[in-house]
């Protein structure tokens, strides 16, 4: 966040029309994530512009060394899914992966249907799983959270990509199989 | 005149800090900038200059471990967005600490400290840092392992495991989802495990807690059964004293 408003601080001495863009994202983003820390459900389409927000942000920040690319079928959008699950993953993926990296790396994030089941997958092609072990409390995070909300039926699954970067996938139910 | 390098990743405000530094110190010159950690570490051989603005998160090397490659003579102003960086940044030698966004006030301070001090670092035992910051907080326990499951890598939750399993220089981890294999011994794993989830039973086995269904004596061994599983762990007598009845 500091970072953020470092930079929209140069862009506001240097480029009005850069510093305007940066504030609409940002402003964007909070829209989107800051109701969420209560409510119990969000849509896809709202995770997925909060994403959306933050990679732009970020995208501004990095400049060459990020490239991001979102696809989700239209009629998948007004599906329910957690509040700040992918938003978590995508950070992960930014920090963990392709600050890291002294390489510019691309960010994917899909979503798509898989049985009765809604699969969104954030892959980035970074630095992948660098340390043995991780203290990973965002991933711990979502995983507990997942198994209130849904039991069994939803899964978060963390895999190393090839040939470098990191896949992970989350899975929950469609609504009528919760029932 | 003075000379500078600016170690910072993110280009706009790489920018933002050449622009201030050549507006309130015109004398000095930026002879070189580095995105990264690796090319920091070179051009600060190569062009030995005498300060460095050093962020601290950047790729490859961060500022910390750029700050040891640097010589006496050169003064170390660390940059950062997190203030929580400083004690380890004054243990490192540092003049000054910056935090972002830059303020000009601020800067000049600095600035006017990099012109009238000395070269020596400035000395300030490392206690009385934690003294002032408080200590760092203690390493939580692990909560994910990175395992290798045939050819590709796999994050497995610390608690989904069932057990952990010595297997000659390999460390077996079962969960209900399958089997996976990690390099890290017995010994270096229990040290990170909460105690209160995992125990040792044997030179060559941890098990979880919750994973286990009964336990059933034969003598001075036990033997434990899992939950839902076909399997029994041998308790071994050294580390049966865990499972005795209270």
């Amino acid at each position: 966040m500091f970072n953020t408003l470092a930079n929209l601080k140069y862009l506001v001495r240097t480029d009005a029309d850069g510093a305007q863009q940066m504030l609409d994202y940002l402003v964007g983003y909070l829209q989107n994530a800051l109701p969420d820390m209560r409510s119990v459900s969000s849509t896809l389409e709202r995770e997925l512009e909060l994403a959306r927000n933050y990679l732009s942000i970020m995208q501004i920040r990095m400049g060459q060394r990020l490239r991001f690319r979102i696809d989700a079928a239209p009629a998948l959008l007004a599906l329910p899914f957690p509040p700040a699950m992918l938003i978590s993953l995508v950070e992960n993926a930014v920090k963990h992966g392709l600050e890291r990296a002294s390489r510019p790396g691309e960010i994917v994030i899909s979503a798509t249907l898989s049985g009765a089941r809604l699969r969104v997958l954030v892959s980035d092609d970074g630095t992948g799983l660098a340390d043995q072990m991780g203290q990973g409390f965002g991933l711990a995070n979502i995983h507990e959270r997942l198994q209130l909300l849904y039991g069994d039926a939803a899964s978060l699954a963390v895999t190393a990509a090839q040939p470098n970067g990191v896949n992970a996938a989350l899975t929950v139910p469609l609504p009528a199989a919760k029932a | 005149m003075p000379t500078a390098l600016i170690v910072e990743d993110e280009p706009l405000l790489m920018a933002e800090l050449a622009d201030h530094l050549r507006a309130l110190w015109p004398e000095l010159e930026i002879v070189g900038q580095a995105e990264n950690g690796i090319e920091a570490v070179a051009l600060l051989e190569s062009l030995q200059p005498d300060m460095v603005f050093l962020d601290i998160q950047v790729p490859g090397l961060n500022g910390l471990e750029v700050a040891r490659h640097i010589p006496e003579s050169t003064q170390i102003v660390f940059v950062t967005a997190y203030a929580e960086y400083a004690v380890q940044a004054f243990e490192a030698g540092a003049a000054d600490y910056l935090v972002k966004p830059l303020n000009t006030a601020r800067l000049l301070q600095t600035i006017k400290r990099l012109k009238t001090r000395s070269r020596d670092p400035f000395q300030v035992p490392p206690g009385v840092w934690h003294k002032v910051f408080g200590q760092p907080a203690a390493t939580p326990y692990m909560k994910w392992i990175k395992a290798s499951v045939a050819n590709t890598v796999r994050l497995v939750m610390v608690s989904d495991v069932l057990y952990f399993q010595s297997e000659d220089k390999y460390t077996r981890v079962v969960t209900a989802a399958g089997d996976a294999l990690i390099r890290l011994p017995l010994k270096s794993l229990i040290a990170q495990l909460d105690p209160g989830q995992f125990a040792q039973i044997h030179r060559g086995a941890i098990v979880n807690y919750q994973a286990i269904d009964h336990v059933d004596r034969y003598g001075a061994t036990m033997e434990i059964q899992l939950k839902g599983r076909a399997e029994k762990l041998q308790v071994s007598e050294a580390y049966s004293r865990q499972f005795r009845q209270m």
